[in-house]
């Protein structure tokens, strides 16, 4: 039978038979499932001692390891919804999560926590479970008396308590994403429709018991709940990749060699870095078995690239939004040979999808418009914002069907069924995989000291990425400074939202009703990245 | 040791994503999330551009670059020859 509760996958995890996977740490070394639930159990009973009660949310600040996939599971065995932050985050919107959802507890890594937390924890006084050193949390001015230790939490004594019964449609995690105003804005979805996700996602990645799947996305990323609760599903091992070969491709290669990863789930971004910078025709990469990729378009030439290097390997394109989830993938037949973009393909079991035009009326075969989604692998809200969900969320037509989720995706269908994504009709953009609003980073700059207005629009660096460029007008008698700017964005927005150039203007084109016509400077500062990369390109033949 | 001062000056203002951040030698660059992957090719470049030398792709390595500190060591150890 099925499971139908995330809390419920290690458990069963832990009956398969010996050598049925796990979770490889950072260091290497390998824990079986049974020693992850054992943890796992132990750590929700301290939760429980704790005060936690079901529904409760607990936010979770550390970096990818074993302890962090010990603790997601905790929560949630706890009964508790688990929020994972990002921790190379900035401190001012990871605070306004930490205010909107009122966490119970908060686990973290001691020096994180200190570093993005410390005036949060101080000020509201949550209960902390850490890992690592509790000096820098102390002296950080979180009083000791609120800290727990994390070897003291998953100690044995809190391993025969009685655990709380969850039901499907309770609430299992909350994903926080930027939104439009600049305060982030969290996707709230249940057991049910995560464990539809993974049920589905098990086949779309052929994940079985005897493949090795690499972590990479980052926890408060959605991408990372394939192998948070696909692996223990099948039976498979999680290998767990950190900063380090996040950061340095050929820690990865190395990595995904020594540990025979056999499938890799990333953005564009991260495999192309791979591919350009990964020295990986010195490794053995023979036990790579599958690619998924999702969170952004792959440019077909670098993904021409891409399975060119690595021949055998099948590769499948994935789209969903994180409010629904993975809804629809392609399987690449063969190496793109051309510029068209790889479609997003045909929807997922029990996902229905319409394409409409701005009345909201079905368009007519191969006609562009926006996709909605009806599946059972949607989200349940927004975090407290109701308004938001009743925009985007729409009662289905016919009882008992998942609502429709506007997703702001312009498509197209083609004759044989599979869908092409064309663009947004909105002004969300995703850099490596993260989505950002533009809006939400307007607002941020125009927050500045001494900007007047800001614009910012996507451009395509010089090695092919895309990242953000910025248009600026002073308040009358400042000077720009570029630093200052800078250093005001460091502790507002993630690093891939901060513009990489910042061009002045003394003023700005309108529009006929006298708006800042954005559309059109986000036009000029797509030239102007264009024409640098040409110049640049142009410096690098001679 | 010039080249660590310069170093550490072009990371804090050019490469950095807290400006405000102190950051030393031994300051571990990754883990707090001060360079991203991006910030790594910038300093690649910088190095490779100042000192008129080629860093090979397998040498952009966590044990390499993790600190300024390593840095400097192993660019030391790439123009003595070794």
């Amino acid at each position: 039978m099925k499971p139908s509760l995330l809390s419920d996958l290690l458990p069963r995890a832990a009956t398969l038979p010996e050598g049925s996977g796990g979770v490889v740490g950072l260091d290497g070394i390998h824990h079986g499932w049974g020693e992850i639930e054992e943890l796992s159990r132990r750590l929700a009973g301290t939760l429980l001692d704790l005060g936690v009660r079901p529904g409760d949310r607990v936010a979770l600040l550390h970096p990818k390891s074993v302890e962090s996939f010990v603790a997601v599971h905790g929560v949630l065995r706890a009964g508790a919804v688990v929020v994972p932050l990002d921790p190379l985050g900035s401190a001012v919107p990871l605070a306004s999560i930490v205010e909107q959802i009122e966490p119970s507890i908060v686990i973290g890594a001691s020096d994180t926590l200190a570093r993005l937390l410390a005036p949060v924890l101080a000020r509201i006084g949550h209960r902390v479970i850490s890992t690592g050193s509790l000096d820098s949390l102390t002296s950080a001015g979180v009083g000791i008396e609120r800290i727990s230790g994390w070897d003291e939490a998953v100690s044995a004594s809190t391993r025969d308590h009685v655990l709380p019964t969850v039901e499907p449609a309770d609430s299992a995690y909350v994903i926080f994403t930027s939104g439009s105003t600049g305060e982030p804005k969290g996707i709230v979805h249940s057991h049910a429709s995560a464990m539809a996700y993974v049920d589905r996602a098990i086949d779309f990645h052929r994940l079985t018991s005897l493949d090795r799947l690499a972590g990479i996305p980052p926890l408060h990323f959605d991408m990372s709940t394939l192998e948070l609760y696909g692996t223990p599903w099948v039976g498979a091992t999680a290998i767990t990749i950190g900063e380090a070969e996040q950061r340095f491709p050929v820690n990865l290669a190395r990595r995904l060699e020594s540990e025979r990863v056999t499938h890799l789930y990333a953005v564009p971004f991260l495999l192309r870095q791979l591919q350009q910078r990964g020295a990986i025709e010195q490794r053995d990469l023979t036990a790579l078995k599958h690619i998924g990729y999702a969170g952004e378009p792959f440019a077909p030439g670098a993904l021409a690239e891409l399975m060119a290097a690595l021949p055998e390997v099948e590769v499948t394109n994935l789209y969903g939004p994180a409010e629904t989830n993975v809804v629809t993938s392609h399987d690449l037949p063969a190496i793109p040979d051309g510029l068209d973009a790889v479609p997003i393909g045909r929807p997922w079991p029990d996902a229905e999808v319409r394409i409409v035009d701005d009345t909201g009326a079905d368009v007519a075969a191969g006609i562009e418009g926006e996709l909605l989604v009806s599946a059972p692998t949607c989200m349940v809200e927004y975090w407290r914002r109701p308004e938001l969900t009743a925009e985007r969320l729409h009662p289905h037509e016919q009882p008992g069907r998942p609502p429709w989720y506007a997703t702001g995706d312009i498509v197209r269908i083609d004759p044989a069924g599979v869908l092409h994504y064309l663009g947004r009709r909105d002004h969300q953009v995703k850099i490596r995989g993260v989505r950002l609003e533009l809006e939400g980073i307007e607002a941020v700059l125009t927050d500045a000291p001494g900007i007047e207005h800001a614009v910012v629009g996507p451009v395509v660096a010089p090695d092919g990425d895309r990242a953000l460029a910025a248009c600026l007008v002073m308040q009358p008698g400042v000077a720009f400074d570029q630093r200052a700017m800078r250093r005001w964005c460091a502790g507002r927005l993630p690093a891939v939202a901060v513009p990489t150039t910042f061009s002045l203007r003394t003023d700005l084109p309108t529009t006929a009703s006298g708006k800042i016509d954005r559309a059109a400077i986000r036009d000029v500062l797509a030239v102007e990245a264009a024409t640098l990369v040409d110049a640049k390109n142009e410096g690098n033949r001679i | 040791m010039e080249l660590h001062a310069d170093l550490l000056e072009m990371i804090a203002t050019e490469v950095s994503l807290d400006p405000s951040a102190e950051i030393v030698g031994s300051t571990d660059l990754l883990l707090t999330g001060l360079v991203d992957s991006l910030g790594i090719i910038d300093v690649v470049a910088w190095l490779e551009d100042r000192l008129d030398l080629t860093i090979e792709p397998s040498d952009i390595v966590l044990e390499h670059f993790q600190t300024v500190d390593l840095m400097t060591e192993f660019i030391g150890r790439l123009t003595a020859g070794a």
